[in-house]
């Protein structure tokens, strides 16, 4: 009979279920009730809580192997009962695994240095390994969230072709091999129910969804419907806007919110793990199916193919379409225009240049792993000689060279497996911490996370190292020189030959290394270009911010005009401020708005292809406050109000292509198709980067605020003194005027021009971080094999001494001898370094892929490295005493 | 001499038994064997020993339910053939040991 359980005071229920699954039958209760008196009795109140815990796992851990062993000599003696024909065989390879698996630890634990080394280099190949391969699948590998998303592709106009709601419905009622849709970026001021904000998000049309084929968590998605013109206005919410501002409310659905000051229908919400076009997107509006509204709106038209077309016959009919576009617009495309329509799957556009990137880094966590178990490889050589005696032992006995080499690799794979799963641990860590500084221009870095397929690499990155590792090692200590080896081995000469294998791994090490470190090198020149780019402005000191000021409150350009007016007084009467001006559009950040135009001293021929060019709104200010040089004719001034003649600035690039050679100030340029703007050219201004640090600059037209009026301006302030402060204080200025508006973008110029080349820095330091992990795993390898070659040569090396050979001969002997394998490696190595640093093209700025400076100075690091890695061994080599090794030959 | 040798651990718990005097549960044995051997010993280790040496006729089980907690425990006995087994392995011992002093475990074994 069983007594009434005692007070079950915090036992380790894991471990007593654990122990009763592999100890089944009464005689498992009488042990875990023996266990369970104990730990109450005794060990409990003497070693407390914790400790008791720690007692009661070791307990039941220790007691797994006998469970194990149990288990099968009862299977084996139920079978010879019944008369079943012994299976030894099946029986035998548990059981001989079961003991290799012994052996295996008890090896490890018997060479606890060794081991601790080899776990730790494998287990930050492994991790690094790992981790990188999550990013990989998270972004690049798995699939896209939606239904079918190999169908689903993004068409490419460029700039040529207008990216407009009027040609993406145009597309969506004509096309026939494939579904259209489009979405616009959108800047949404929310009021009520909190601070006012301005949330990122899209205006797209009403077939979004539907296209992509996604489904709402809450309600429902936008139908057709909710498309027509004179539909109320509707709204979707995503999970994290529900979450933060609204509460979680699950009543959300059908009640109203407040955009821009207007009432909207929240018709439903996105569900958590829904992945939007761009990452941002806090909310989706419907843009009505009316051609006439919004129609400057740059949009961007998704596709999705229909059943039995391919990607190339959408090509050809998207050709066919603009063919037709161009000709209700009374003009024909140019082969230029035609060429700049794509089609491209979706998401080859969603990862741009992060998947050249990101197989970048794979290929260069792959070589750093190969570098480590090239290592572990020569520590497990160097140490399987040391066991000879051992080995060569159990060989005489009798055991099979087979079943011994099994038993090493047994070792390996344990060897490997812990390294691995302390690699898991590091790589956890890794993906959890360090998600967050991966560059924005990553996509998808929500839907990194390690999961079933990671995990999998893991192991198998585990295993493999550990046969390219182990069998080498395995194989070697196995050979049968059985007299040699019993025999007092430390007392022969030893022969040199044997440790060729040693020094081919350097050689190959050191191969590996200068491929990686080259890489490494290319990528760092690169970003070192990228920043000494002059964009053509001074970004330095300048504070921005971009107030939305909400039609309800400020209907009338007026109205705009006078805030921004109370705006710019409030910041100048800061004392930090230097100057400020307006942009529309700030360099380095969304948004454009282009415009054909005509220079009016050119005769219109009918037909021609008519240039566009960007434009741009400015202040005054602008120019001098981003210190754009002014290079021909005059600065927008007060004259230039809305009463005054229509007057713009260009750029350079538009003066040479317009006029080249000749002044332009006081000609004039025609804007817009059909007879529209007339501008008199008042001024040149320099070039500048707009978009980002890599493409020159195209034409720009700039127009004045005063002539021209736009709802959403930036302001750039130079400041003096500390800029983050001059942020703060430039941002209550304008916030104190009127709290209900919205302010976007507040931050500091240099930080969005930096956060253009995020990714290059990324990639280059990081490259650069392996690198050097390249170069030290090397460093230590070089020096672990000489070290090692050292000590058996030092007979020789003793008796060379006693026979006069001075100890710098030795010293240099060694040395030489050391770097050898080095110089063969770097021979091997330069070559494929330029074959595969190839790959390297897309992602470089201004550097060949064979770039001299890089393959130069490699060759030299890693020989400096080398040297300093032999100092120590050469210096044994030279200090051997040669009375004491005579005395123990 | 019987058939087999005893293994070490099963020699321990064989010993552990008779310093208990002669019968005892699966966890006196354990408590036992630590406090001597100062080395921490599993619970499932000296079940399986105890169950192996069952079979083999060193110990029988008996189902006592006169201790305090009252519920029912596996007792141990050492059998004779046990006891025959223990003088087994100490004359094995003693005849193995006979003629090694201290000095020969030291230094080096064969003439250094």
């Amino acid at each position: 009979m069983v007594e009434a359980n005692p007070p079950q005071e915090a036992r380790p229920r894991l471990a007593a279920r654990l122990l009763r699954i592999v100890w089944p039958g009464p005689d498992g209760w009488m042990l875990t009730a023996d266990l369970e008196e104990e730990y109450q009795r005794y060990i409990l109140p003497r070693r407390g809580r914790f400790g008791a815990f720690c007692w009661y796992w070791r307990q039941v851990l220790l007691s797994l192997p006998s469970a194990v062993r149990r288990r099968l000599n009862r299977r084996r003696r139920i079978a010879r009962r019944d008369g079943r024909s012994n299976r030894l065989g099946k029986e035998n390879t548990v059981q001989s695994l079961l003991q290799d698996l012994h052996y295996a630890w008890r090896g490890i634990l018997h060479r606890r240095a060794v081991s601790l080394v080899v776990i730790l280099t494998l287990a930050l190949g492994i991790g690094a390994g790992t981790a990188i391969f999550g990013v990989v699948q998270g972004v690049v590998l798995s699939d896209l969230p939606y239904r079918g998303s190999d169908r689903l592709l993004r068409l490419m106009p460029d700039d040529l072709f207008p990216v407009n709601k009027r040609t993406a419905l145009f597309l969506r009622e004509n096309a026939r091999t494939f579904e259209v849709s489009a979405w616009g970026r959108g800047l949404f001021p929310l009021s009520g129910e909190g601070e006012p904000e301005d949330a990122r998000g899209a205006l797209v049309l009403a077939n979004h969804f539907g296209l992509l084929g996604a489904q709402a968590s809450l309600g429902r998605v936008f139908q057709p419907e909710d498309g027509q013109p004179g539909a109320p206005k509707r709204v979707i919410l995503s999970h994290r806007l529900w979450m933060r501002r609204y509460g979680s409310d699950p009543s959300i659905v059908g009640r109203s919110i407040r955009i821009a000051d207007e009432p909207c229908e929240v018709v439903g919400v996105m569900g958590a793990d829904y992945q939007p076009m761009e990452e941002d997107w806090l909310l989706w509006a419907v843009e009505d199916d009316d051609p006439a509204s919004g129609e400057g709106r740059g949009m961007a038209p998704n596709a999705r193919l229909k059943e039995g077309s391919s990607l190339a016959d959408a090509q050809s009919e998207l050709r066919g379409l603009a063919t037709r576009y161009y000709a209700m617009r009374g003009r024909s495309a140019t082969p230029d225009e035609l060429a700049g329509m794509r089609a491209v799957p979706l998401r080859d556009w969603i990862l741009g240049d992060s998947r050249a990137q990101l197989m970048a880094l794979m290929a260069a966590v792959a070589i750093v792993l190969l570098i480590v178990c090239a290592n572990v490889a020569n520590l497990l050589l160097a140490s399987g000689s040391a066991r000879r005696r051992e080995i060569g032992l159990r060989l005489a006995l009798g055991a099979g060279r087979g079943r011994l080499i099994r038993q090493l690799l047994t070792e390996s794979l344990l060897l490997a497996l812990l390294g691995g799963g302390a690699g898991l641990a590091l790589a956890a860590w890794i993906v959890h911490t360090g998600v967050a500084f991966l560059p924005a221009q990553i996509p998808r870095t929500q839907n990194i996370h390690l999961d079933a397929a990671v995990l999998v690499f893991g192991l198998v990155a585990s295993v493999v190292s550990a046969l390219l590792f182990g069998t080498l090692p395995a194989l070697r200590a196995t050979r049968n020189r059985l007299t040699a080896d019993l025999g007092a081995t430390a007392r022969t000469l030893a022969n040199p030959g044997r440790s060729w294998l040693n020094r081919a791994l350097v050689a190959g090490e050191v191969a590996l290394s200068v491929v990686l470190v080259t890489g490494a090198g290319l990528m760092l020149h690169s970003f070192w270009n990228l920043r000494g780019v002059n964009p053509g402005f001074d970004p330095r000191q300048v504070a921005v911010l971009r107030p939305a000021p909400p039609a309800a409150r400020y209907p009338g350009e007026a109205d705009v005009r006078d805030y921004y007016r109370r705006a710019a007084e409030s910041i100048s009467s800061l004392p930090q401020v230097r100057s400020l001006g307006q942009i529309q559009y700030l360099p380095m950040t969304p948004g454009a708005w282009w415009s054909s135009y005509r220079l009016a001293d050119q005769p219109l021929s009918n037909g021609a292809q008519l240039p566009s060019s960007g434009i741009r709104v400015v202040t005054p200010g602008y120019f001098s406050t981003l210190r754009i040089p002014l290079l021909k004719g005059r600065d927008l001034s007060g004259q230039d109000g809305p009463e005054a003649p229509r007057v713009a600035l260009i750029n350079q690039s538009l003066a040479e292509a317009s006029w080249p050679g000749q002044d332009p100030v006081g000609r004039q340029i025609l804007l817009g198709g059909e007879g529209a703007l007339r501008l008199t050219v008042v001024g040149v201004v320099g070039d500048i980067r707009q978009s980002d640090l890599r493409s020159a600059g195209h034409p720009e037209i700039y127009l004045p605020f005063q002539q021209q009026s736009w709802r959403r301006m930036y302001f750039a302030v130079r400041l003096d003194g500390d800029p983050r402060k001059g942020l703060v204080a430039v941002r209550e200025a304008v916030a104190s005027l009127d709290r209900q508006v919205p302010l976007a973008s507040v931050a500091l110029l240099e930080d969005i021009v930096g956060g253009t080349i995020a990714d290059s820095r990324f990639l280059a330091f990081f490259l650069a971080g392996f690198g050097l992990l390249a170069l030290l795993l090397g460093a230590v390898g070089v020096y672990g094999v000489m070290s090692y070659l050292v000590s058996r040569r030092v007979p020789e090396l003793g008796l060379r001494m006693a026979l006069g050979a001075s100890s710098r001969r030795l010293i240099g002997s060694t040395v030489g001898r050391g770097m050898i394998p080095v110089a063969l490696g770097v021979t091997v190595g330069l070559p494929a370094a330029l074959l595969s640093n190839r790959l390297l093209a897309s992602v470089l700025y201004q550097v060949g892929t064979s770039d001299p400076t890089v393959f130069a100075s490699v060759p030299a690091v890693l020989a400096l490295a080398a040297l300093v890695a032999l100092y120590f061994p050469a210096r044994r080599a030279g200090r051997v005493d040669p009375v004491k090794v005579l005395r123990r030959s | 001499m019987t058939a087999t040798l005893l293994g070490a651990f099963e020699e321990l718990v064989l010993l552990a038994l008779t310093h208990l005097g002669g019968e005892a549960y699966g966890m006196q044995v354990r408590r036992e064997i630590e406090r001597r051997s100062g080395r921490s010993v599993a619970i499932g280790a000296v079940y399986a020993t105890l169950e192996r040496m069952l079979e083999k006729g060193f110990l029988e089980a008996r189902l006592a339910s006169n201790d305090k907690s009252g519920r029912g425990r596996k007792h141990f006995v050492l059998r004779p053939a046990g006891l025959q087994a223990l003088r087994q392995a100490r004359r094995l011992h003693q005849r193995m040991w006979e003629g090694i002093d201290s000095a020969a475990l030291e230094g080096e074994v064969g003439n250094g």
